[in-house]
């Protein structure tokens, strides 16, 4: 195959050992061609060329666009669209060589250093290529893509540019020569590299060449590049350059951007300058309360700079805050201010009791004596039980005796408290009275050797009273008293099990949906004419459900997810697979759903909360093979993958039906686009909806 | 077989004989592009149909892939039908599609009483096709289930129809018989074409047009009506849509264009207005172009940039 201006020219024997040889570079690829598709090619070919009279009579040469060729191989080789890169690029390579590629770029290179009347290896001061560039409008282009390839570099020490000689020039083509295939013209090199080398830099160097690495960040947007390996770190500094060099729209694009990377998955902040952060995103106007809250969620240390002038709303994302270290940072930190009485209330109500050991530090200054006083108290009760539970994990007696320290402490505050309150109680002490309650019931369960349950709690339970079992179980601490809770627990979980199947049951009817257009008439009538006892034949689908369950267990999911499970065990026998996840997925196993025992214990030593990774789970549905996968979760993907949405879209592919429940809090945009690719989305209003919906699908 | 007349043969002649017509075969290309044209009212590229006769030269199925509305089953009809010299017939899937009934049946009576023969057998399209030797555009393949795709391929390839129980072979008469398939790989509500299947057939892709073919199709669909467009608004329509089929889900083929178009001129005819203006374009546009509601935002954004300035 010889390419002559375009065209490629060729005789039947070179099309044959060229498509041989294409075969077997394809097949190195994992793409199979057979001897029969090769010969069908070749037909498809000279068929094409001898009805467009592209051949050469005199020397029987066929004579087609390099486009054209590519156009045929596609047609009659290429099977799935995935792999139309690497085929173009093996055809590309079989047909044109490395150094033509080559050859090709480096011309285009001399004519761009012409063009600024450069010479290779030349040095040029900065002064000087100031005044080059000025010159004539468009050599700031020429310039900057050169930069960009790394064929002009800026010699920051001494003051100059230099030109790689041709040498270097060379060798720097060489190494990236796949890359000099794929790309359609110099400019798109330029990109490229640079921005491979942005992925690289560290983050001084990007300070060293302030306007180079922010016009390879613009252009990556501007074309829409796949920014996720750029780390959170890099795009922050990258947007306070932004800001000191006054691009103002390249500041809002990239405080975007960031603004969305936080809001899927805050965890990324964990090596961020949090003053830098704050300080970009207030100048880009980004700081909404969502990204405020994502933000001290994954970066509890930020708060003290965005407490300034957004109090309100960070106190407020404190409830929404799972880790009770971070809670803890979160409210000392607005404790060193002088906070208002509304400010108080909000915190207190959105600490869990395990954290309120940070109000000690409260300055308090508007609030009453007696509620100082029970504030006070409060904390020294969240203490104790902190010594508690230390004295257990770490096993060291030390800690009882702080422990019971605190707990005098405690009494002796709320005697006094009890002598200067008044009857009418405020808010703030209805607050802390209420975790107090709750915190002293964790005490008593974690320190005594009795279980302590409610009554009656075996008669007639409900979902509700699992939660109080295993608010109970988590907190005490002796193994006896853990394993008595679990065997109640797990009567617990029969009896509901039971409830639900019986009222599932009632709701279902029998179905009948035998309709005379769906009779195979052909085979009836065989069946009539050798008189066989039931001779009509049906139409039939494939009927037999098997549903894999995908459930969310990060913190916003928890009484749906335990809910799920419950419903789950109540229908081993249509539940194929039951899969729970949050980062990472896990597949339940089938006993564990089948026993009511081995039930409890996996629900309550179920962590929630955490990240949520819905990508990894459809992917792992869809390695199972199922039928119809329910997904019941909030949509709200954390962990920054491959979009849950492609995952989706290849379930769906592989024929799986996919139902999706979420609760009324959800994701829309996510919610939209499975719907549109094909799932079914429906919405619930309360967990104990799961039961109708679930019941229909079972 | 003897030279009396096959019964079956008949029936199909009497059935779909008069809806096949005849004319005379095309096999040039540029012959073919201009009957396109002229008779279909259809801007097909060179490469579309160059491909697709040279598959069929070797009597190869063609696959016809692309996105919604870019004429994939008109020209695929259209084509074949050119071919052979004859109407194509159109086979549109679905799901319980299955053999009895693209190639025959039994009526059900008639096989009761006379069991399964001649006399009780129904021919259906597929093989009217082969035995008229005219084309069969299989529309919206992946909508079919797998054994049926099987079981046209093998019919494709060996050019030739089994009936068991008749105990008859239906042989392919002459090359008019050829097979087109479409399918919209976007689609993924439908099902994966099986590697057997896209081994066998020749694949060609549909995209959207350029800016100018797709001025000429307007043309060409409008008629007389092109005219009562400005050229003005058939440069922003055209910017429009391809805009669209950048940001919005669902993306505006050029049947799309072409209603617009024309929605837009009866709207004007209807409010008297001897031209279409900006008013016209947008109402039409709207009528037209949302057909997803997630999109409204974006369409109501496009329109406005484009057609809103006035109003
Ligand atoms: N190349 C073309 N020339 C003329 N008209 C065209 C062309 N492409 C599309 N059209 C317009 O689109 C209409 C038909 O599109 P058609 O239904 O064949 O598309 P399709 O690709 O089969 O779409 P779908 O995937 O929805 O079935 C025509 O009636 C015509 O208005
Ligand atoms: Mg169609």
């Amino acid at each position: 195959m010889k390419i002559i201006k375009g065209e490629v020219v060729f005789t039947r024997e070179n099309l044959l050992s060229f498509l041989v040889k294409l075969a077997r570079d394809l097949r190195t690829e994992g793409l199979t061609i057979g001897t029969s598709e090769l010969e069908a090619a070749t037909r498809l070919i000279e068929n094409y060329c001898a009805l467009l009279g592209k051949i050469s009579t005199e020397e029987h040469k066929y004579i087609l666009g390099y486009n054209e060729l590519m156009d045929l191989l596609k047609a009659s080789l290429l099977k799935h669209n995935n792999f139309e890169k690497i085929f173009e690029e093996i055809v590309r390579e079989n047909l044109i060589p490395y150094s033509m590629v080559k050859t090709k770029v480096s011309r285009e290179i001399e004519a761009y250093l012409k063009d600024l009347g450069l010479r290779f290896g030349e040095k040029v001061s900065f002064a000087k290529m100031r005044k080059i560039i000025r010159k004539r409008s468009g050599r700031e282009k020429v310039f900057e893509t050169l930069s960009k390839i790394g064929v002009i570099v800026k010699n920051r020490n001494h003051g100059f540019y230099e030109v790689l000689d041709e040498k270097s020039v060379e060798k720097l083509l060489s190494k990236n020569i796949s890359l000099l295939r794929s790309v359609r013209n110099i400019e798109e090199l330029a990109n490229t590299l640079a921005y491979r080398k942005l992925e690289k830099t560290s983050i001084s160097k990007i300070y060293d060449e302030k306007d180079f690495y922010l016009n390879t960040i613009e252009t990556a947007i501007t074309y829409k590049a796949d920014l996720s390996r750029i780390s959170m770190n890099k795009l922050v500094n990258l947007s306070k350059i932004a800001y000191l060099k006054k691009r103002k729209s390249l500041l809002r694009k990239i405080s975007k951007i960031i603004a969305d990377r936080i809001l899927r998955n805050s965890g990324e902040l964990k090596d961020v300058d949090e003053e830098i952060l704050v300080d970009v995103l207030e100048k880009a106007n980004a700081l909404t309360p969502e990204i405020i809250e994502a933000i001290v969620k994954g970066k509890p240390r930020a708060a003290e700079k965005l407490l300034k002038k957004h109090r309100k709303v960070v106190i407020a994302s404190i409830a929404n805050i799972e880790d009770i270290e971070a809670q803890k940072i979160i409210a000392s930190k607005a404790l060193k201010l002088k906070l208002k009485r509304e400010d108080i209330e909000a915190l207190i109500d959105g600490l869990k009791p395990e954290a309120l050991t940070v109000l000690e530090k409260c300055k308090c200054k508007e609030l009453s004596r007696s509620e100082i006083v029970l504030v006070k108290a409060v904390s020294k009760l969240a203490k104790a039980f902190e010594y508690f539970r230390k004295a257990h994990l770490e096993d060291n007696k030390g800690y009882l005796d702080m422990a019971y320290g605190m707990l005098s402490d405690y009494n002796s505050l709320m005697s006094e408290y009890a002598r200067i309150s008044k009857k009418r109680k405020s808010n703030i002490e209805k607050k802390i009275l209420g975790k107090a309650e709750t915190l002293n019931m964790l005490i008593t369960v974690a320190t005594s050797d009795k279980p302590v349950l409610p009554s009656k709690i075996t008669a007639s339970p409900t979902i509700e009273t699992l939660y109080v079992l295993k608010e109970l179980y988590d907190a005490s601490l002796n193994p006896k008293i853990k394993e008595k809770i679990l065997s109640i627990a797990s009567k617990v979980a029969q009896k509901l099990r039971s409830k639900i199947r019986s009222s599932i049951l009632s709701k279902k009817y029998v179905k009948t949906s035998l309709r005379s257009s769906n009779i195979i008439v052909r085979d009836s009538i065989y069946n009539i004419l050798r008189r066989k006892s039931s001779p009509i034949v049906y139409r039939r689908r494939g009927k037999e459900r098997k549903v894999t369950l995908l459930i969310d267990i990060s913190g916003s999911m928890r009484t749906y997810a335990e809910n799920a499970i419950l419903l789950a065990s109540a229908f081993v026998k249509i539940v194929d697979n039951v899969l729970v996840f949050r980062e990472y997925t896990v597949r339940v196993e089938k006993s564990t759903i089948r026993f009511p025992e081995k039930m409890v214990k996996f629900l309550f030593n179920l962590k929630f909360g955490g990240w949520t990774n819905i990508s990894e789970a459809l992917n792992e549905a869809r390695r199972l093979r199922s039928k119809t996968v329910v997904l019941i979760s909030d949509l709200k993907q954390t962990v920054l993958t491959e979009k849950p949405s492609e995952k989706a879209r290849e379930l769906l592919k592989s024929g799986a039906e996919l139902i999706v429940i979420t609760p009324p809090v959800y994701d829309k945009t996510l919610a939209q686009e499975l719907e549109f690719l094909g799932a079914k989305v429906v919405h619930i209003k309360e967990a104990q909806d799961l039961v109708k919906v679930l019941s229909f699908i079972l | 077989m003897s030279d009396k007349v096959d019964i079956i043969e008949k029936k199909v002649y009497e059935t779909y004989f008069p809806v096949v017509g005849r004319s005379k075969p095309v096999r040039s290309v540029s012959l073919m592009i201009k009957l396109l044209r002229d008779k279909f009212k259809l801007i097909v590229p060179e490469r579309i149909v160059a491909i697709t006769i040279s598959a069929f030269l070797s009597s190869r199925p063609v696959l016809y892939e692309g996105p919604p509305g870019t004429g994939k089953t008109e020209v695929g009809y259209a084509i074949l039908s050119l071919w052979s010299g004859k109407n194509a017939f159109i086979l549109p899937c679905s799901e319980n599609y299955d053999e009895y009934r693209v190639i025959g049946d039994f009526h059900p009576l008639m096989a009761m009483k006379m069991g399964f023969t001649e006399e009780s057998f129904i021919p259906r399209p597929l093989l009217a096709a082969l035995i008229l030797d005219t084309g069969v555009l299989v529309d919206e393949i992946r909508r079919s289930s797998e054994e049926f795709q099987n079981m046209l391929l093998d019919i494709v390839d060996k050019r030739r129809i089994v009936v068991p129980e008749l105990k008859r072979i239906f042989k392919a008469k002459g090359d008019g018989f050829q097979v087109i398939f479409t399918s919209n790989p976007e689609d993924i509500a439908q099902n994966e074409l099986s590697d057997a299947f896209l081994r066998r057939v020749v694949r060609v892709k549909f995209t959207y047009p350029d800016e100018d073919v797709e001025k000429e199709i307007l043309k060409i669909r409008l008629g007389e009506n092109y005219w009562k467009l400005s050229g003005e608004n058939i440069a922003k329509m055209i910017a429009s849509v391809n805009e669209l089929r950048e940001r919005a889900t669902h993306k505006p083929g050029p049947a799309d264009t072409v209603a617009w178009a024309q929605i837009a001129v009866e709207l004007a005819n209807l409010r008297e207005k001897e031209k279409v203006t900006a008013e016209e374009m947008y109402d039409a546009g709207f009528s037209v172009l949302l057909k997803r509601i997630e999109d409204e935002d974006i369409v109501e954004d496009v329109l406005t940039k484009y057609f809103g300035g006035k109003r």
